[in-house]
C-alpha cells in the first residue's frame, strides 16, 4: 500500500498502527527536526537532549494506540514537555548550576550594544531563550517551534489562553530588546 | 514609524532570526534507534496474532481427534451391540466342521477362519423361529463364538505397556485362548450329544418341561431341563423350580 506524504499526521499514525512502518517513517521525518530543536533549547546540553528525543519516540510508539482524537503534533509535543519536566526535577540542582554558568558567559562573551554576524546572532539568540522564564520559554518555542495555536499551547501547558498569549509578549518583548541589534 | 509598525516589523524580523538559528538535527544514529524501535514494536505487535493463531490450530486439532476417537468408540460399541442384538444367524455346516476341526490342532487358526468368513456365514442364515432346531443350536454356539472373537476384530487404541507386561498379557491371552477353545470343544460335543434333543425359544421350552413335569414324565423333563441349563444358562427357573418341587 502506497503512503501519500500529504496525508494527515493522525491517519499516518492510524496507518502506523495498523502496521505501516512506511507511514511511521513520514510521521517521523515531520517532527523529527522540531522536536529535536525543542528539547535542545529547552534541556541543559545535547546529551540530555538527545535522551529525551529518543524517550519521547519511544513513548509515541509505545502509546500510539492510546491516541483517539484531536492534534498528534499538540500531543507529541506534551510528550516531550513531560518528558523534559521529568527530567528537570530530576536535576534541578545541576541545572541552577548550569544557568549559573550561562550568564557569566553571557555577561563576559556578549556585551551590549554591539553588532553581531549571522553566526552570532544565532547563538545569542539561543543563549537568550535560554534565559527566559521557563514558562516564557516554553510558551514560545511551542508557538514558533511546534507551530502550536495559542489554545493548543493553553491545552498542552494546562493554562488559560490569554496567559499563555500574556507569557509569549513578554518572551518576545525581551528577546527583542536583547537582540535589537540581530533585528 | 509607527509603534503597531514597528512591533510588526521586529515580530517578523524575530521570526527571520528564529527560522535561520533553526539548525539542530537529531544524529542518524538517533533517527537509526528510533525507527529501528518503531519497527521492532510492530513486530511484536504482530507476533501476539501469530501466537493465537498457533494456539487456535492445535486447540483445533486436539479438539477434532477427540472428536474422532470418541466417534471411533462409539461405533465400536454399536458395532458390538449389533452383533448381540441382531438377528439370530448360524454358521454353516462346513464352516462349523471347518473351525472345529482346527481348534485343538492351532487355536489362531479358528480365530482367524471366524474373522475371514462372517458375512458369508450370516448371509445364509434365517430367522431364530422359523430355523430348523440344528441350525439353532448352531446359531447360539455361533453367538458365543462372536462373543470371543468381536474385541480381536475391532480396532482399539491401546496405551504402550512395559515389555514384561505386554508378555504376561501375551501369556494370559494364550491361556484364556485355550481355556475358551476347551469349552468350545466341550458344547460342540454336547451338541452332538443331543441333536437329538429340540433346541426351542426359552418360554416355549420350558412350558414343554412344565408339560413333561405334568405328564410324570420326569426323567424327560430333567434331560430337557438339563439341555435347557446348556443351552440357556442364564435364564430363570423360577417358575419351572415350583412345579418341580412339587412333582418332588
Amino acid at each position: 500500500m502506497s503512503i501519500s506524504s500529504e496525508y494527515s499526521d493522525e491517519r499516518l499514525l492510524e496507518q502506523y498502527c495498523q502496521g505501516d512502518v512506511n507511514a511511521f517513517e513520514i510521521l517521523y521525518q515531520r517532527y523529527r527536526k522540531s522536536l529535536y530543536i525543542y528539547l535542545c533549547r529547552t534541556c541543559d546540553n545535547q546529551a540530555q537532549a538527545d535522551d529525551c528525543y529518543q524517550e519521547v519516540w519511544s513513548r509515541v510508539i509505545k502509546a500510539k494506540t492510546q491516541f483517539k482524537q484531536g492534534s498528534f503534533k499538540a500531543w507529541v509535543f506534551q510528550i516531550a514537555r513531560n518528558i523534559k519536566i521529568d527530567l528537570f526535577r530530576k536535576q534541578t540542582l545541576h541545572i541552577v548550576s548550569d544557568s549559573e554558568q550561562v550568564e557569566e558567559v553571557i555577561s563576559e562573551d556578549y556585551p551590549q550594544e554591539q553588532h553581531y554576524s549571522n553566526r552570532e546572532c544565532h547563538d545569542r539568540l539561543r543563549l537568550e531563550i535560554a534565559q527566559l522564564p521557563a514558562e516564557q520559554r516554553d510558551a514560545l518555542l511551542l508557538k514558533e517551534e511546534a507551530g502550536l495555536t495559542l489554545e493548543q499551547i493553553a491545552k498542552v501547558v494546562s493554562v488559560g489562553r490569554e496567559t499563555i498569549k500574556s507569557r509569549l509578549r513578554y518572551a518576545l518583548k525581551q528577546l527583542k530588546k536583547v537582540l535589537k541589534d540581530c533585528l | 514609524m509607527t509603534d503597531q509598525q514597528n512591533d510588526a516589523y521586529y515580530d517578523k524580523a524575530f521570526s527571520l532570526l528564529y527560522q535561520k538559528s533553526r539548525q539542530e538535527e537529531p544524529s542518524q544514529a538517533l533517527d537509526r534507534a528510533v525507527l529501528q524501535q518503531a519497527s521492532a514494536q510492530l513486530k511484536k505487535q504482530q507476533s501476539p496474532w501469530l501466537r493465537h493463531i498457533a494456539t487456535a490450530a492445535i486447540m483445533i486439532l486436539g479438539v477434532s481427534v477427540t472428536l474422532q476417537l470418541v466417534t471411533i468408540e462409539e461405533a465400536t460399541k454399536q458395532r458390538d451391540n449389533e452383533a448381540f442384538t441382531s438377528e439370530p444367524s448360524i454358521l454353516s455346516e462346513d464352516a462349523i466342521t471347518h473351525v472345529t476341526a482346527d481348534v485343538p490342532a492351532e487355536p489362531s487358526a479358528k480365530r482367524r477362519l471366524i474373522i475371514e468368513q462372517p458375512k458369508e456365514v450370516s448371509e445364509a442364515i434365517p430367522t431364530l423361529n422359523s430355523a430348523p432346531v440344528l441350525e439353532q443350536d448352531r446359531h447360539l454356539d455361533r453367538l458365543e463364538r462372536y462373543d470371543t472373537v468381536a474385541p480381536v476384530v475391532l480396532p482399539k487404541l491401546e496405551k504402550p505397556v512395559p515389555q514384561q507386561r505386554i508378555k504376561n498379557k501375551a501369556q494370559k491371552e494364550a491361556k484364556q485362548e485355550q481355556k475358551a477353545e476347551f469349552q468350545e470343544a466341550n458344547k460342540i460335543v454336547i451338541q452332538k450329544k443331543t441333536r437329538s434333543i429340540s433346541v426351542l425359544p426359552p418360554a416355549q421350552w420350558l412350558e414343554k418341561i412344565k408339560t413333561l413335569y405334568r405328564q410324570n414324565k420326569i426323567s424327560d423333563a430333567q434331560k430337557e431341563l438339563k439341555h435347557f441349563k446348556q443351552v440357556w444358562p442364564d435364564y430363570p427357573l423360577d417358575a419351572l423350580k415350583n412345579i418341580a418341587d412339587r412333582v418332588d
